[in-house]
């Protein structure tokens, strides 16, 4: 069994790089959207194909950033951290000032 | 967003942040709900937040100029509002906020522009109906300046119109949704499977073009445009210039629908529901068939009806089957045409994955409204409700078309669009005319007599 194309160094699915691709795509469409799911372009045979499809010229892309975090999933999760520890402050500071007794 | 050679990993719950779909969806409930928070609390903030000059009926320039000097602030508050919406969202989504920011505010003010026209009291006269100048003025500005590509950055058709449909789903009846529903799936099923059938074997049989590239300008034509065309594609493993060939006959022929089916149902009189169900019919994308439907509603003193009548049959009826159409022509090429090379079958999954998922909250908005307002009495819901509720979120949702009307001007550069070649766009243009004929009995007379009581 070959190894399916989102892992292939041949496939590249970023919206940015497919809507330069296809000029005219985001006239009444958009590579941002749902329908297109994770599909993208594979550069061995000059196909548009689904990320889960597999072929015979498949060769790994090495997991190069593959399971790592998106820029955007490490900006979230250090604000979520920022915002959490604020308002435990906060919490913290409530308690301690309008509910003294029940420390 | 992605890694070096431009992939982004299985998208999975990744989905909710990562696709402008579901941020239409926690843009427009959000609206949605805090418009409520504040008509319970008599605040009128929202309604003076949506404000805009449409509904003027100037007759001088000076009556407008007093307009916009008496309300800056909230001109200027809106487009505040507006740029941190939009502009943190599509941060998330991977656009650069540099290039959506500059964009945008030329956006916004061209958008004042068209809400202007169309608050000139004799624009009706000279049908200048703000979607279809809107749409003039993009494609003119578009191929007379050289706009710099960046500036497709803030032109986001798609989220804008999405965004705009779940608005749209907060004043729309959820009992017109069920009681609809029927008609609208039987109506699209016999338009959809006759165009992407015509197309599909006028294409194979009589231009001899390849199956794939026949499948996806068939499914392009039949269900939603290059959003079909883009599905069908990565389902078939279709080549690179299928989908491009696909782009071009779309857009091409959506333009010209825009304008043709509301000169055609102004000629031939229509009813603006029976319009808006035929432009839902023979339109191929959304967004420029939310431009023709209201366009003509305008022309016709009723656009709640057309759009109406346009949403039920396009969006109920036609967008919300593209993933079973995926799934469909992904185990065709699985199964039949590629038997040796294929190494794996697609999962049932594909009809979720590709589902348009803005239509979830146009269905959570329609119902949510509905039963918060099902509470008032007819007399309250016209004083109250109406004003106070519904009027500010059909204001915004204007704001949120005229938007995206101009940005399908502002992203045409014909000279940019690749030649379809003669075959394709024969059989396409085939499968157009018999889409456009059907269509038409159907939406006035099949199913007219339904279709002519919306908005009454």
């Amino acid at each position: 069994m070959y190894g399916r194309c989102i892992s292939c160094r041949f496939f590249a699915n970023d919206p940015a790089l497919i809507e330069a691709t296809f000029p005219g795509l985001n006239v009444l469409s958009s590579a941002y959207g749902s329908v297109r799911s994770d599909a993208g372009i594979c550069s061995r045979h000059e196909f548009f194909l689904s990320s889960w499809q597999r072929c015979r010229d498949f060769e790994s892309g090495d997991n190069d950033g593959k399971d790592a975090l998106l820029p955007v999933e490490k900006k979230l999760s250090g604000y979520s951290i920022g915002l959490g520890a604020v308002l435990l402050g906060i919490l913290v500071w409530i308690s301690y000032t309008f509910f003294p007794t029940g420390h | 967003m992605s890694n070096e050679r431009g992939t982004t990993s299985s998208l999975g719950w990744k989905e909710l942040y990562l696709k402008e779909d579901w941020w239409a969806i926690y843009l427009g409930i959000g609206i949605v709900i805090v418009s409520l928070i504040a008509f319970l609390n008599g605040s009128s903030v929202i309604k003076a937040l949506a404000i805009n000059p449409g509904g003027l009926k100037w007759s001088s320039l000076g009556q407008l100029m007093d307009h916009f000097s008496a309300n800056i602030r909230w001109y200027a508050l809106q487009l505040f509002s507006w740029l941190v919406i939009f502009g943190v969202s599509t941060r998330i989504l991977g656009i650069k906020t540099s290039q959506f920011l500059p964009s945008f505010i030329i956006l916004y003010v061209l958008s004042i522009i068209m809400f202007a026209i169309g608050g000139w009291v004799d624009a009706p006269k000279y049908n200048l109906e703000p979607p279809l100048v809107a749409l003039i003025v993009g494609l003119v500005i578009a191929n007379v300046v050289p706009l710099p590509k960046w500036m497709d950055a803030g032109f986001r058709v798609e989220y804008y119109i999405k965004t705009g449909i779940v608005l749209l789903g907060a004043t729309f009846p959820i009992a017109l949704v069920v009681s609809a529903g029927p008609v609208a799936l039987l109506q699209a099923t016999i338009i959809s499977l006759t165009t992407c059938l015509t197309i599909y074997f006028v294409a194979t049989k009589v231009f001899g073009l390849d199956k794939r590239l026949a499948s996806v300008i068939g499914v392009g034509g039949a269900v939603c445009g290059v959003s079909a065309s883009m599905a069908i594609a990565s389902s078939v493993k279709a080549k690179k210039e299928d989908l491009y060939t696909s782009v071009t006959l779309v857009v091409v022929w959506a333009l010209v629908m825009i304008f043709f089916i509301p000169f055609a149902s102004k000629a031939l009189n229509l009813s603006p529901g029976d319009a808006g169900a035929w432009v839902g019919t023979s339109e191929f994308a959304d967004a420029a068939g939310f431009a023709a439907a209201s366009a003509y509603g305008r022309m016709a003193g009723n656009e709640n009806a057309a759009i109406q009548g346009f949403t039920l049959m396009k969006v109920i009826g036609r967008d919300m089957w593209i993933g079973i159409w995926s799934f469909v022509f992904a185990l065709i090429a699985c199964l039949k045409w590629e038997k040796e090379e294929c190494g794996v079958k697609p999962s049932p999954m594909e009809i979720w994955w590709r589902f348009p998922k803005f239509v979830i909250g146009f269905f959570v908005a329609s119902f949510f409204m509905t039963t918060i307002t099902a509470g008032y009495s007819a007399a309250d819901f016209n004083t109250l409700v109406k004003p106070g509720l519904l009027l500010p979120i059909v204001s915004l949702r204007s704001w949120a078309f005229i938007f995206c009307f101009l940005s399908i001007g502002l992203t045409t550069r014909f000279k940019d669009l690749k030649a379809a070649g003669w075959k394709p766009f024969g059989a396409f243009t085939i499968g157009v005319a018999i889409n456009v004929v059907l269509g038409f009995v159907l939406s006035v007379f099949v199913f007219g007599s339904y279709w002519s009581n919306l908005g009454k």
